[in-house]
């Protein structure tokens, strides 16, 4: 049997308080956690309440969120400013786990505030190593400013990793329009890897990832 | 099994001596270093410089070890200057390997090695795994890279296994660290505008790595990091110090105000403040048997648990 130290709130998230003189307590004694990818959950927590301010989401087929384990949530974006915080109030109402979001400069003023909020720079090894520690990875695909119903390709290399480690891949449709409040976000069957492993294609996983997300465009445009 | 031990007066070398001195399947441990133990131990022991070649390879050659534990990786201002720490890893490093090889018993190395072999180039992964190709930005990471490279020639030229356990910087009370000094300072200067997580790894935790590697061999490299990060702002807070923003001009001044206080910050130290250090340890399980028990949160509290040195005065004793 092997122990690890740690603090009762870091194994227990129902012993951690969320209200803000617990956060404020936290930082200024340095109680407050950030993980290997620099996520500070407490931060998080302190800017969820503004979000809700400045985004409404609507979350539709969100059943199919894994409560446990990893994805890999493959999303559009028009714009790509309001589209991962739209799909990260989305997971993180309805299975309240934080979503990492690939695609963060590396370097820069950027950098510090998306990596504290669950950004990592997009890196095939960093992917690989989330995916392995069990988190909800958001890739964002190209931008599509003048047709935002047609869904793009999908790269090839993060569904490689994805089906290396035998992780599902969630097509997502973020449907909106910058600056509006209102964002619609539709999860659509996961694909599954698991069985795949051994014998898959990425390059076919990765264009099936795409025509089931074209389906949810089109069925978002329908409706 | 015959263990030839570099770096045993280090205090990872001397726990390993003491270790292997109660398995049963050792026949005979030795040991070279240029600092004695730090604890009494089973083995024989030779306080011999690396530099010292000739004299290194004349004892190693005697001994003829069929597993070679190399823990003679120097990292700068931990026990030796940057300079010294250099010198003594590369010439060390090549005559202990050249000799254990032509001893002609060899069978399995395990080599110290660290995650500052990663490098933090720009666009450079945040959390390797040991997929990821070692790309040095510091000194101390291009001597790591300089030793795995002689290793694993070795391990070729005599088909034996080599295990390149890359630890997380390692800290705790009474292991001599670079970071660990730095840290414990009054007033810890940290990047005011990135602040980024680095992972460390606590000594015990690294010789139950040292141990599993020398009795169940694996060929090829294993991160070994402490679960969990801490910034260095919050680090300093854990241990009640100032934390003080700084901001590129101003570490030349952090700099210059940690050597002064005794705990001088070398480039590899520099590069973790500034850019973050960690790694992905997940496979260590599978691939030693042993994976770290404490976490990073609980090993840099443990650096500040560790009470300031006491000066008392002996007892009076009267003449009879």
């Amino acid at each position: 049997m092997t122990v690890v130290e740690a603090d009762l709130e870091a194994l227990d998230p129902d012993l951690e308080r969320d209200d803000l003189p617990a956060l404020v307590y936290r930082r200024v004694t340095g109680r407050h956690q950030v993980d290997e990818w620099g996520l500070d959950r407490d931060l998080v927590a302190a800017v969820v309440p503004l979000a809700r301010l400045r985004w409404s989401v609507r979350a539709e087929g969100d059943q199919h969120i894994p409560e446990i384990g990893p994805a890999l949530l493959v999303h559009t974006r028009r714009l790509g400013i309001s589209e991962p915080a739209a799909v990260g109030m989305a997971v993180r109402r309805v299975t309240g786990r934080p979503l990492r979001v690939a695609g963060v400069p590396s370097r820069g003023p950027l950098a510090w505030s998306g990596r504290r909020l669950g950004g990592v720079p997009s890196n095939v090894d960093d992917l690989r190593s989330l995916l392995r520690a069990g988190e909800l990875v958001a890739l964002g695909l190209g931008r599509e400013l003048l047709h935002p119903y047609h869904a793009p390709p999908v790269p090839v290399p993060p569904v490689e990793v994805a089906l290396a480690l035998g992780v599902p891949i969630l097509p997502v449709a973020v449907v909106g329009m910058e600056p509006a409040r209102r964002w619609v976000v539709r999860v659509g069957q996961p694909l599954v890897t698991r069985r795949r492993a051994a014998t898959g294609d990425p390059t076919e996983l990765a264009e099936a990832t795409r025509a089931r997300l074209q389906r949810l465009l089109t069925g978002a445009r329908r409706g | 099994m015959r263990v030839l031990i570099t770096g045993m007066g280090g205090e990872l070398g001397t726990r390993l001596a003491i270790q292997l001195g109660a398995d049963p399947a050792v026949t005979a441990v030795f040991g070279l270093d240029i600092d004695p133990p730090r604890r009494r131990h089973p083995g024989e022991f030779h306080r011999v410089d690396p530099r010292d070649r000739d004299r290194t390879t004349a004892l190693i050659r005697g001994f003829a070890p069929n597993v070679l534990v190399h823990l003679g990786v120097y990292e700068p201002y931990a026990r030796s200057s940057p300079r010294s720490a250099a010198e003594r890893t590369a010439v060390g490093t090549v005559a202990a390997v050249t000799a254990a090889v032509d001893a002609g018993h060899l069978d399995r190395i395990v080599v110290r090695s660290g995650i500052e072999i990663y490098g933090r180039r720009r666009g450079a992964p945040v959390h390797p795994d040991e997929e990821v190709r070692p790309d040095p930005t510091s000194p101390f990471g291009r001597q790591l890279l300089h030793v795995e490279r002689v290793c694993n020639e070795a391990g070729l030229h005599v088909a034996a296994p080599v295990t390149s356990l890359r630890f997380a910087p390692l800290v705790g009370p009474h292991f001599p660290s670079p970071l660990g000094r730095y840290l414990r300072m009054p007033a810890v200067p940290f990047a005011g505008l990135a602040d980024p997580p680095f992972s460390v790894l606590h000594q015990e935790d690294a010789a139950a790595a040292l141990l599993a590697a020398v009795r169940r061999p694996f060929d090829g490299p294993v991160n070994v990091v402490g679960p969990g990060a801490v910034t260095a702002s919050q680090s300093a807070l854990l241990g009640r110090r100032v934390p003080v923003p700084t901001v590129v001009p101003g570490w030349w001044a952090a700099r210059w105000f940690s050597e002064l206080a005794g705990a001088p910050l070398p480039d590899h130290v520099l590069e973790l403040l500034t850019r973050g250090r960690s790694a992905d340890g997940s496979r260590a399980e599978e691939r030693l048997g042993v994976r770290p028990t404490r976490s990073t949160p609980s090993v840099i509290r443990s650096l500040y648990a560790w009470d300031e040195v006491v000066v008392t005065t002996a007892p009076q004793v009267e003449a009879a």
